[in-house]
């Protein structure tokens, strides 16, 4: 995509994420079509793109073209770039922060300049209820 | 008059700010842009103030060095803007997340340090204090080059993936330190004139 590879980035070209077979098993993982009733536009990931709801965003992948099933977990392209920053996990997780930064609070969209919109961050993005199982026994700090 | 001038083209990057506001042309996160852009222009008034003595030394250009005072008031004025900016748009001045931001993000204690620093060279930016602090108001005003570096830091240390914007800045900071020597700035006004 125009403008994608930068001068001095620290992103490997191609994408690659990866989800435990549970995990992408889960009725809240979806690959979407479509958004709104209407099919995929080119910004929301056309034409196949994946949602992983209780996940940091960089996780639900667009404009999917290739899927491969593995026997080891794969090297995801942020933790690749940071692995100190970003894990394979990467649950939304408000008592773990990213190291320069905090992730207890949340600042939603649409919010303006004088009326932020400003929300504390939910563990598994308030889907703990439905996921949460999927980690029991794990230690979510190790596991980011 | 030149004085009136410039402060007058000093207030139009806030009339920039508070139009956009109005007219709600920030995009889709109002708030980040109007945090960024504050800060970018407290950036580029700080790159002004570097810029003065080499205009004038190489190009024979005065008339940044004549105002320098000014630009550098306005560099912390904006800085405070910007600061307020973040306080309102990101914090909704909660006091209590601003000391949990501080202490987990140490991108914000950079900035606040640069900004810290500008406060004394702006209040002893007038005759005054020239004549009362002596020889000692230009070791003060020598803080300026700490601030240069905080000020990249601070945009670096936010960086997720693309660095091109800190280096950018950075480059152009170490540019600007290296034309200070009046070694260089003879050199290059032989071989412009």
């Amino acid at each position: 995509m125009p403008g994608q590879k930068t001068l001095f980035s620290g992103i490997d070209y191609p994408y690659i994420e990866g989800l435990r077979i549970d995990e992408a098993m889960h009725p809240l993982t979806i690959l979407a079509v479509g958004l709104y009733g209407k099919d995929l536009l080119g910004q929301n990931g056309a034409p196949l793109r994946l949602v992983v709801p209780w996940k940091y965003g960089f996780k639900s992948i667009k404009s999917i073209v290739k899927i491969e099933l593995t026997e080891e977990k794969p090297l995801t392209t942020w933790a690749k770039s940071a692995p100190h920053e970003y894990g394979f996990y990467a649950n939304v997780n408000p008592k773990v922060s990213h190291p320069r930064w905090s992730q207890a609070r949340e600042r939603r969209l649409p919010g303006g300049v004088f009326s932020p919109n400003i929300i504390d961050t939910q563990m598994f993005n308030g889907y703990a209820d439905q996921v949460a199982s999927l980690y029991s026994g794990m230690n979510l700090r190790t596991n980011y | 008059m030149g004085k009136l001038f410039v402060i007058a083209t000093l207030i139009i990057p806030f009339g920039y700010l508070v139009v956009n506001t109005f007219l709600q042309a920030w995009g889709a996160d109002p708030a980040k842009a109007i945090v960024h852009r504050s800060g970018e222009i407290t950036l580029w008034l700080l790159i002004l103030v570097f810029l003065a003595t080499p205009m004038q030394r190489i190009l024979r250009f005065g008339y940044l060095v004549k105002f320098r005072r000014q630009v550098g008031v306005a560099m912390f004025v904006y800085g405070v803007i910007h600061l307020v900016l973040y306080l309102t748009a990101y914090l909704d001045w909660d006091i209590d997340a601003l000391a949990k931001d501080f202490i987990e993000r140490p991108y914000i204690i950079v900035g606040g340090i640069g900004l810290l620093l500008a406060m004394p060279l702006a209040l002893t930016s007038n005759s005054l204090s020239v004549k009362s602090l002596g020889p000692r108001w230009k070791a003060l005003h020598r803080l300026v080059y700490g601030i240069a570096p905080l000020a990249v830091l601070h945009i670096a240390m936010q960086v997720k993936v693309d660095f091109t914007e800190s280096i950018i800045y950075g480059v152009l900071f170490s540019v600007l330190f290296v034309l200070r020597s009046k070694k260089l700035q003879k050199r290059l006004t032989l071989i412009i004139n």
